[in-house]
């Protein structure tokens, strides 16, 4: 019955029913089959209101999407463009900088390969780079960015372990210190795979210009200190995680919108609601998992799928191994945050049981989550870019390929490699 | 005649869209404000609004519900989706009604479930603020999961019409 139930479910959601009904339906399902009232469905879901931390989401996106639909986009890649321009493979690296830094904004939901993928695509073809090049290393960076603060998956994962009522104690903030490592080895391998590549590429380089990075500078003087407040904010305990947000809305939409006037008051109105939308989304798909989560903890589902998982496999290592096979096949299928939601609760305890940090996890699911945005044949990011470029799906498959192997590199290395992870924690 | 029938239907289901639309706006507006003042006020004056830490964890329930719902009269849930494209244009149009049937099913029961929730508070009298039952709070519940029932059934009726037209063709 419980199989029957299972297989229908899968095939429901596999035709394009919204995951929330899916995973409501589940939980619904075993609820009933327990006996317990179903109004619990209604208790769990209202646990929403109870979670400080979570006021943070609507706030960073909405501020993200207000970043998207400035101009500050154009004025991140001059101003990374006059500090790092001058290097060998200047516009590639700068490209990785530009959009590791939006993305951490704005939260990973394409919108970096809409508003920086415009300005670096063009700019990247005239500097000579190969087209392929190109279209691989945008589609790359459009998820690059998503274990630096304050982006919403840390955050996400943050509060859903913190549900799980784990013995080790595990805050946004150790999320937001333990993906500052695993993200610049992202970058710098990255950097050095676009270098060698370029290699034959022999453009004279450009000077270094202390003229040029004064006038990018001067053109975002008023974006330039954002940064600094919230990071330095959040880093240095001064705000919340919920504060750090409310003020960079604040800050964002006196900028953009009061200062700058690249947004029209009349506009703003339409991007909340957009940003809503997928705060809705996500939320719903969150609020639902609450009670499915409830239910599985309460029949001790992760615990004896973690007693079933150690008869076979009695060594941390090969369950790692198992886990990146795993986690792969689950970002090709599914979002972010959906996975979020729906597999921590399932995987965090069985980790705990192999020894693994919790937030090392947090790490290596979001680093292989990363991957999942432009793995074929389902990721998102290819058919964002596909869209946006107006290219073959399948020329992004290939293009995407040889930075597909560089970031699972570094997936492994950060998998394997617990302390790049936790040194900046002491843990 | 059903013409005018579908006309006034049509016409209510815009206002309904506007005002989803403006409660989101207005919504995360209050949100907003609420949490800016909160912080200037806790800085600079040592001062706290009385319930606004309360109030900023009701306004996320209340926005998320909310973006559920105009998520889903756009059809901007999240979902995986990767078999339709398969399907032909009618075998399509049964999927969506399955697909759409099934979720006006389980948020129907979610909205059902969360009435008889805000009923016991109700009767219980309990608060979620100084001044506000938890029962008002907790309406958007139902208020939300019936919303979202009701566009997925509009969806089906729209499939279950493609799919007549479509035959009929």
């Amino acid at each position: 019955m419980m199989m029957v139930l299972g297989l229908l479910l899968l095939l429901l959601a596999l035709f394009g029913a919204p995951l929330f009904a899916v995973i409501g339906a589940s939980a619904i399902f075993s609820f009933y089959m327990a006996e317990i009232d179903l109004s619990v469905m209604a208790i769990e879901f209202y646990r929403l209101a109870e979670m400080p931390a979570l006021v943070a989401l609507p706030l960073f996106t909405f501020a993200g999407y207000l970043l998207g639909e400035s101009q500050a986009p154009r004025r991140l890649v001059l101003l990374t463009d006059a500090l790092l321009g001058w290097m060998p493979a200047g516009l590639a690296i700068v490209s990785l900088a530009a959009c590791a830094f939006f993305t951490a904004f704005t939260g990973a939901s394409g919108v970096t390969i809409i508003a920086l993928g415009a300005l670096l695509y063009p700019a990247l073809k005239q500097a000579g780079y190969p087209e392929n090049f190109n279209l691989g290393l945008i589609t790359t960076s459009g998820s690059l960015g998503i274990l630096f603060a304050p982006s919403l998956p840390l955050i996400l994962y943050g509060i859903v372990a913190q549900q799980l009522n784990l013995e080790q104690k595990i805050t946004i903030d150790d999320m937001f210190i333990a993906g500052i490592l695993p993200g610049l080895l992202m970058i710098v391998l990255l950097s050095s795979w676009s270098l060698w590549v370029n290699r034959a590429v022999r453009k004279p380089l450009a000077h270094f210009s202390m003229a040029h990075v004064l006038t990018a500078v001067k053109a975002s003087a008023w974006e330039l200190p954002m940064p600094f407040i919230v990071l330095g904010g959040i880093y240095s305990g001064f705000f919340a995680v919920s504060e750090a947000a409310a003020v960079t809305v604040l800050y964002v939409f006196v900028v953009e919108v009061l200062i700058y006037k690249e947004i029209s008051l009349k506009a703003v109105p339409g991007v909340m609601r957009d940003s809503m939308i997928l705060v809705g989304a996500i939320l719903i798909i969150l609020g639902v998992s609450l009670a499915s989560t409830n239910y599985l903890i309460d029949a001790e589902i992760p615990a004896t799928l973690f007693a079933t998982i150690k008869e076979y496999i009695s060594s941390k290592l090969t369950f790692l191994i198992l886990l990146n096979i795993f986690l792969l096949i689950l970002g090709a299928m599914l979002d972010i945050f959906s996975a979020l939601v729906l597999m921590i609760p399932l995987l965090l305890p069985v980790a705990l049981g192999y020894g693994i940090d919790p937030v090392h996890l947090g790490i290596i699911f979001l680093a292989n989550m990363q991957l999942g945005y432009f793995t074929p044949p389902v990721g998102m990011n290819l058919f964002i870019a596909s869209h946006r470029f107006n290219k073959p799906v399948m020329q992004l498959y290939i293009a995407t390929l040889p930075f597909f192997f560089i970031l699972l590199f570094a997936v492994l290395i950060i998998t394997y490699w617990p302390d790049l992870s936790l040194v900046l924690l002491g843990r | 005649m059903p013409g005018e029938t579908d006309n006034v239907a049509r016409r209510l289901l815009k206002t309904l869209a506007r005002i989803e639309d403006g409660m989101l706006v207005l919504l995360l507006t209050v949100m907003i404000c609420l949490a800016v003042a909160q912080i200037f006020l806790r800085n600079f004056f040592q001062y706290g609004i009385t319930d606004g830490d309360n109030l900023l964890r009701i306004l996320v329930l209340w926005v998320g519900l909310f973006g559920a719902i105009v998520a889903s009269r756009e059809r901007k849930n999240i979902s995986i989706d990767v078999l339709s494209a398969y399907l032909n244009v009618q075998a399509r149009a049964i999927a969506g009604v399955v697909v759409d049937l099934f979720v006006v099913l389980v948020a129907s029961i979610l909205a059902y479930h969360s009435g008889r929730l805000v009923v016991d508070e109700y009767v219980a009298g309990t608060l979620a603020l100084t001044n506000v039952p938890s029962w008002l709070v907790q309406s958007v519940l139902p208020f939300a999961f019936g919303m979202i029932a009701l566009r997925y059934l509009i969806s089906s009726v729209m499939h279950s019409r493609a799919l007549s037209t479509g035959s009929r063709q």
